[in-house]
């Protein structure tokens, strides 16, 4: 089995986030970078299922700037065998990230495609649906856990009233829950290895795949500032307060 | 030109061209030791050296400072190159390098004008260099108090980043990774180590092994992980210092042994021994401790007294060695020994053993070999630095088969050399080490600044903090660079000078860095349950050991400044 894991490019997840003063977007400047938590959680799951003996082959796969060739590296340190990135400076939206992995799956044929089921940057969870809508394949979407039986692939999904499974025949796309796993630590020889792992770099006009946004950004801007709470000295002033000041209730 | 209008280039140059200016009065300075140092053959005499100590320990801190503001230059300069800044706005980079220059100059400028005479210097000297009129302009439009908290006030939005680091990608990914694992490995259990004094948790030793990083100084074809062909010191460097925030004793210090003792063998061993030490060493199968100090001899290593005499098949060793840390646990001890029994002969007649004895937990022992020999070992109780524990040893008849002797028959009589191989990698190391510990405790002085509410204000809003956040980034910030620059020059197989500057200046600043966090936290920065309290324990040791602060500035850095010093003639006027 040949497993292709899609992999972001984010702002860390350590680094508190601030607009830009124009309002254009958020700022990263000198600001440090790295692979959305949700990817990393997906290629884990990856390198698991190749050391279980279930899978061959991992490819890791990046779509953006030059510098997400990082993020790539990261996937090969941890165990993915080689790299693809799309290389762009355009801004991506989930619908052209969709159509660029439809198209690199197309080259690759791989039997399972994972990804993060969102990025932490944008929140948008829909990368993984679109492409499985797009592919035309099944789909287990906020995986918490695989399981391979017979020939289905078992996916535990974590749904508001607890856990569903769902049996998907291959070839299908997984989107990786918080729970599915807990990456490894990189180790330093793989840090070594990885550097001389191949990585392949495309161009969206290689795959024939138009990437011009379809949403427009109005504007971003920072939440209001919280303003400091005050002590109350009794449950009548607090329920006054909640009804009449903040009107929550 | 007033300095508020000139743009950051102009700055930059006005800083190098001042550091020009003083290193020329430093290298007269030096042309004028040398001259008062040498024997009537020309030749260096230490004694004579020994009697200008303090001139010598401040031209050897003043020349470190200058040094690191040349590497803190170049780093503004590519941290530039590597960022989307306007040409007419400061980095942050740029903000380091140009406080942390006017501060060195500052200094250089007192220490010089305290007595001028003692350095050789007349007025004309000064007025020509720090008291140059381009000199003092440079300082005094960047060390402005309003100047100076406003770095700090661009620090509080900066989570405690200290500059850009960087880093190619494979030394950032292990930086990333090793950040990760003191957060969530290390920190959780640094603080119980601490306070009582445990073993390192078999959870930090394991993770530490398993990640591969006994195997970081160690060539590939020998099982570590390093490039058969060239040094990687910056992988070490990076590891260590991101262990080292989580906890100098617990973590940061667990590579300095296997470094040492692989440098040594790197250097000294033969074939044979190589091929049968550093694969256990890499894969953290054995783990090793270094004893050299003893306890009449510690700074003065070509003294060091531990008795070897020839026996059948190999050596006997007797006496006392101390300050052996992780002697307990280690199963290989590197041991440096007089082979021969004229002490006369000074530091020829040194020689190094690798012992093989047992895994013990705990804070003493007692290993007892088949033939009697036997060595004992307790550990000293210790403000901080837990976690390894240091241990006094005595050996009493104590067999080492003569395969162990390091080089074989020809590495009689080279112990000396060995060590020192193995200290050069020590002593990056060891400013890698006091870069963790800053770093920490610069982390919790900043959160605590924003959040600690006095006079009705966070204590970050008020200048003096602000000065101070803004000073520890920038001797943090510029350290850093200073010891990966280094790093980089080590693996050209140059550097050793530096390597001693770096680490006489990190670990002194270590000590000022985590003394600042801890006043900055109040009573809270005195109490055992803050880390900070631990960082300032911590980083006091720093300056002690691998190269006393003093030792290192007086024979090692102003020995080869001396050595290497100008003329005066060449200096010119
Ligand atoms: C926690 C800890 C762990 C250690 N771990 C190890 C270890 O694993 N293995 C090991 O071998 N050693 C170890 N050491 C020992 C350490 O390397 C020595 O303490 C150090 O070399 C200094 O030697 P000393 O203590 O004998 O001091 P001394 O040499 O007695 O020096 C005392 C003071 O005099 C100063 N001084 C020395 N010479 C001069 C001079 N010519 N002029 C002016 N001042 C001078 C020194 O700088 C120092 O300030 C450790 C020490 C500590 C504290």
């Amino acid at each position: 089995m040949k497993i292709l894991v899609a992999v972001k490019r984010v702002v860390d997840y350590n680094v508190k986030v601030r607009a830009k003063a124009d309002g254009t977007g958020v700022e990263t400047a000198n600001v440090k970078m790295s692979m959305n938590p949700f990817d990393e959680i997906a290629v884990e799951e990856a390198v698991r299922l190749q050391e279980a003996g279930k899978a061959k082959e991992i490819v890791a796969v990046s779509l953006g700037v030059a510098a997400c060739q990082d993020t790539i590296r990261t996937a090969l340190a941890m165990g993915a065998d080689r790299g693809v990135l799309v290389e762009t400076d355009a801004e991506l939206q989930p619908l052209a990230v969709a159509k660029l992995l439809k198209a690199v799956a197309d080259q690759e044929k791989p039997d399972l495609i994972i990804l993060g089921k969102q990025a932490i940057d944008d929140d948008a969870n829909q990368t993984g649906q679109m492409l499985a809508a797009l592919l035309g394949w099944a789909q287990g979407t906020f995986a918490s856990k695989l399981e391979f039986v017979a020939d289905a692939l078992n996916v535990t999904r974590e749904v508001d009233g607890g856990l569903e499974t769902v049996a998907l025949k291959l070839p299908a796309v997984i989107t990786a829950d918080l729970r599915l796993n807990e990456p490894r630590f990189v180790k330093l020889p793989n840090i070594m290895k990885a550097k001389k792992k191949p990585l392949a770099v495309l161009k969206p006009t290689d795959l024939g795949v138009d990437v011009t946004p379809r949403l427009v950004t109005l504007k971003v801007q920072e939440p209001p500032k919280r303003q400091a709470g005050v002590k109350v000295d009794s449950v009548t002033t607090l329920v006054d307060k909640l009804h009449n000041e903040a009107h929550v209730i | 030109m007033s300095a508020s209008i000139q743009n950051p280039l102009e700055q930059l140059q006005q800083a190098g061209q001042a550091l020009d200016a003083v290193q020329k009065v430093l290298d007269y300075a030096l042309a004028d030791l040398r001259e008062r140092s040498q024997k009537a053959d020309g030749k260096i005499s230490a004694a004579l050296l020994d009697q200008h100590q303090l001139v010598s320990y401040d031209l050897a801190l003043s020349c470190a400072e200058v040094t690191g503001a040349r590497f803190g230059l170049d780093y503004a300069k590519r941290a530039r190159n590597a960022s989307v800044a306007t040409a007419d706005a400061l980095t942050l980079e740029e903000r380091f390098a140009l406080l942390f220059t006017a501060e060195a100059l500052q200094a250089v400028r007192n220490r010089l004008s305290a007595r001028p005479a003692d350095f050789g210097l007349d007025e004309s000297w000064l007025s020509a260099t720090v008291d140059h009129p381009a000199v003092r302009q440079f300082c005094l439009a960047q060390l402005p108090a309003e100047r100076v908290a406003e770095l700090g006030q661009l620090m509080r939005a900066q989570d405690g980043v200290t500059g850009a680091y960087l880093l190619d990608d494979h030394h950032e990914m292990m930086r990333e990774t090793f950040r990760r694992v003191a957060e969530e490995v290390v920190m959780p259990l640094a603080e119980e180590v601490h306070r009582h004094d445990l073993d390192i948790p078999d959870a930090i030793l394991d993770q530490v092994k398993e990640l591969g990083c006994f195997g970081i100084s160690i060539p590939e074809r020998f099982g570590g992980i390093q490039s058969d062909e060239q040094e990687d010191n910056l992988g070490m460097i990076v590891v260590t210092e991101e262990l080292t925030r989580g906890s100098l004793g617990a973590a940061g210090s667990l590579i300095t042994r296997p470094e040492i003792l692989s440098k040594a063998l790197l250097k000294g061993g033969t074939e044979e021994q190589k091929n049968k030490w550093l694969p256990q060493l890499a894969a953290g199968d054995l783990l090793c401790a270094v004893a050299v100090t003893e306890p009449n001899y510690g700074s003065d290593v070509a003294n060091m007294r531990l008795k070897a005499t020839k026996t059948e098949g190999g050596w006997l060793l007797n006496g006392a060695k101390t300050w052996c840390t992780f002697g307990g646990k280690a199963g290989v001890l590197l041991i440096l020994a007089r082979t021969h029994p004229d002490v006369s002969l000074g530091h020829r007649g040194l020689s190094m053993f690798l012992l093989e004895k047992p895994s013990y937990p705990g804070h003493a022992f007692e290993f007892v070999q088949e033939g009697g020999g036997k060595l004992s070992g307790k550990a000293i109780s210790t403000i901080g630095y837990r976690g390894m524990h240091s241990f006094d040893l005595f050996f009493d008849n104590i067999f080492v088969p003569e395969e162990n002797m390091l080089g074989g028959p020809q590495g009689e009589g080279k112990g000396f050399y060995f060590t020192m191989a193995g200290f050069a990698g020590g002593r990056i190391q060891t400013a890698a080490r006091a870069l963790g510990i800053m770093q920490a405790a610069y982390e919790k002085a900043l959160s605590y600044a924003q959040e600690r509410i006095v006079f009705g204000y966070p204590i970050g809003d008020y200048q003096l903090t602000q000065a101070k956040l803004a000073r520890m980034a920038t001797y943090l910030a510029i350290g850093r660079q200073f010891t990966y620059s280094v790093g980089r020059l080590m693996d050209q197989g140059e550097g050793d000078m530096e390597a001693s500057m770096v680490k006489f200046f990190t670990c002194k600043t270590a000590e000022w860095v985590t003394r600042e966090a801890l006043q900055i936290h109040g009573g809270m920065g005195y109490a055992e349950e803050t880390p900070v309290s631990r960082y300032f324990i911590d980083a006091r040791v720093l300056s002690i050991f691998e190269g006393a602060e003093e030792t290192l500035a007086l024979k090692v850095i102003a020995r080869s400044l001396v050595d290497n010093a100008k003329t005066k003639a060449e200096v010119g006027v």
